[in-house]
């Protein structure tokens, strides 16, 4: 700290040349000038006092015969040339200073993440009706406020955070996850899909069908709605209970488990012989900055111009006051066309390697495939080979349906 | 020799200078001191602060701390003489600087070899 405020005063390091230097030092120290860092340099001593008090050390060494010759300066006090002599740069740099201070006060970047049913766009609006938005003052917004709005306002959200770093806004949010709502009422199992039943468990209600019974979307399978049969180790009715006869049917909220052979479907197809156009990995880079006024190029990476090339182009943008400011890069790759043959196995395999795949992501590895089968669809005279691949599923197709009572 | 030296605290304390110089002074001072002492061991007060004694602090073999000086007589790389309220203190050593003085504390730094009080 010492040091700090010595460079701020102003240092001089100066040579006391005389008969007896050790007076001088004394007066000044009753005059209460601080001196240090005092040496002895050849019967001469060397001393380092404040810029402020060299005038009073020269006038004490004048009083007793001595002479004080300065060495060196250091310090605020001594810059005053350079100041002068770089006065637009130093104010350049303090504008700079000032103006990156002033411009990262501002939020430039508004990011959402966590979202998944709630739109992007309808998290931005809220956050934006609050305060949040490209170019709002940090100091406009409390964080607390937006984010209990940010919940009062959207219904679906649970959690909400503000995080703010730097000029980037980002705004967390988890989602609610309500439960299914469960029927309670009576209802029938339905048959979600076609199919083949293979198995039939009832654990509540009567079962409507059968294994190896073809069944339709839409079709009962296990009825919540049946007739009690009669118990034969119950007393017969009499004949003054004629009216009790007629038997209300039981309803009841059908339960099981009904496994059937479901078929799925995919496509696929491959050509025998097919152009193909590939990157050949040398690109070529542009950045441009682009104002409301105009658009010019920066630089480029990359020499070649290529006659055959894909273009890609990011863009950031920033909206400024003054409209909006983007730099945009723009990368092109070289491409080149290749002529590939294949062999009708070959084309086959791949056909069928894409009629699989895309069967996969219909099925998304959660049930057993019982069999596969490909069938190949094209006449043979087609420049493409077409596949068609079903697999055979079994799987639980049951599903609640109420059942409307009127 | 010493009367040179004593010119350098002339301009320093002249009154002092009398204090010293005169017989009548010394025992004044004698007398003063020996109150002064007496009061001090009475009420447990450091001596230090009662009868502005010189307080020497000596860190390893390069540096020292004196507190309640009374300016410099003499210095050299090779000897330091000091300035006391009483005697003075010689330090002898080599490569001998001041790195920081102050009206009323010093801090020698250099390889000190002996410090010795003179009357």
């Amino acid at each position: 700290m010492d040091k700090f405020f010595d460079q701020v005063s102003g240092v001089v390091k100066v040579n006391i040349k005389g008969k007896r230097p050790e007076k001088v030092l004394n007066m000044a120290l009753s005059r209460g000038i601080y001196i240090w860092g005092i040496k002895n340099v050849n019967n001469n001593i060397e001393c380092r006092v404040r810029s402020s008090s060299i005038e009073a050390l020269k006038n004490i060494a004048d009083e007793v015969d001595n002479e004080i010759i300065t060495i060196s300066a250091k310090g605020l006090p001594f810059w005053k040339g350079i100041i002068k002599r770089r006065l637009g740069f130093i104010t350049g740099s303090l504008i700079f200073i000032l103006a990156l201070y002033f411009l990262s006060s501002f939020i430039w970047f508004v990011n959402v993440s966590g979202n998944e049913n709630v739109k992007r766009e309808q998290l931005l609006l809220t956050a934006a009706k609050y305060g949040v938005y490209q170019g709002a003052a940090k100091w406009s917004f409390s964080k607390t406020e937006v984010e209990e709005a940010i919940l009062r306002d959207i219904d679906n959200l649970t959690y909400a955070k503000l995080d703010i770093r730097g000029v980037k806004a980002n705004i967390e949010v988890v989602e609610k996850v309500l439960p299914k709502s469960e029927i309670t009422g009576p209802s029938h199992v339905v048959a979600t899909k076609d199919g083949v039943i293979e198995d039939v468990l009832v654990l509540a209600g009567k079962a409507n069908v059968e294994k190896d019974q073809v069944v339709q979307k839409g079709d009962i399978l296990i009825s919540g709605v049946f007739l009690l049969e009669e118990n034969p180790l119950f007393s017969p009715l009499t004949a003054d209970d004629e009216e009790l006869k007629i038997i209300e049917p039981t309803l009841v909220r059908a339960r099981g488990i009904v496994k059937a052979k479901v078929w799925y479907y995919g496509y696929g197809e491959c050509q025998l012989e097919k152009t193909e156009i590939k990157r050949t990995g040398s690109k070529q880079t542009e950045v441009f900055l682009i104002t409301p006024k105009a658009k010019s190029k920066l630089f480029r990476i990359g020499k070649k111009d290529f006659t055959f090339a894909d273009e890609e182009e990011i863009l950031r943008e920033i909206v400024t006051p003054f409209g909006k400011i983007a730099l945009a890069r723009t990368v092109r790759f070289e491409k080149m066309q290749n002529v590939k043959k294949h062999s009708e196995k070959e084309a086959l395999d791949i056909a069928r390697d894409k009629a699989i795949s895309s069967l996969n992501k219909k099925l998304k590895d959660k049930l057993k495939v019982n069999t596969t089968n490909t069938e190949v669809i094209s006449a043979p005279s087609e420049l493409i080979l077409r596949v068609k691949v079903s697999m055979e599923v079994i799987e639980d197709i049951g599903e609640a349906q109420p059942i409307n009572i009127e | 020799m010493y009367g040179e030296a004593l010119s350098g605290i002339y301009c320093l304390e002249e009154s002092c200078f009398y204090n010293i110089c005169s017989d009548r002074g010394r025992r004044m001072d004698k007398k003063r001191e020996s109150i002064s002492k007496a009061v001090a061991d009475f009420l447990e007060i450091p001596k230090d602060i009662v009868l502005d004694l010189p307080k020497v602090t000596i860190v390893g073999q390069n540096e020292l701390y004196l507190d309640n000086h009374k300016g410099i007589i003499e210095y050299s790389l090779n000897r330091l003489r000091i300035n006391l309220s009483r005697g003075f203190l010689e330090i002898e050593g080599r490569g001998l600087e001041i790195s920081i003085l102050m009206p009323d504390e010093m801090k020698i730094i250099g390889e000190i070899r002996s410090v010795k009080f003179l009357d």
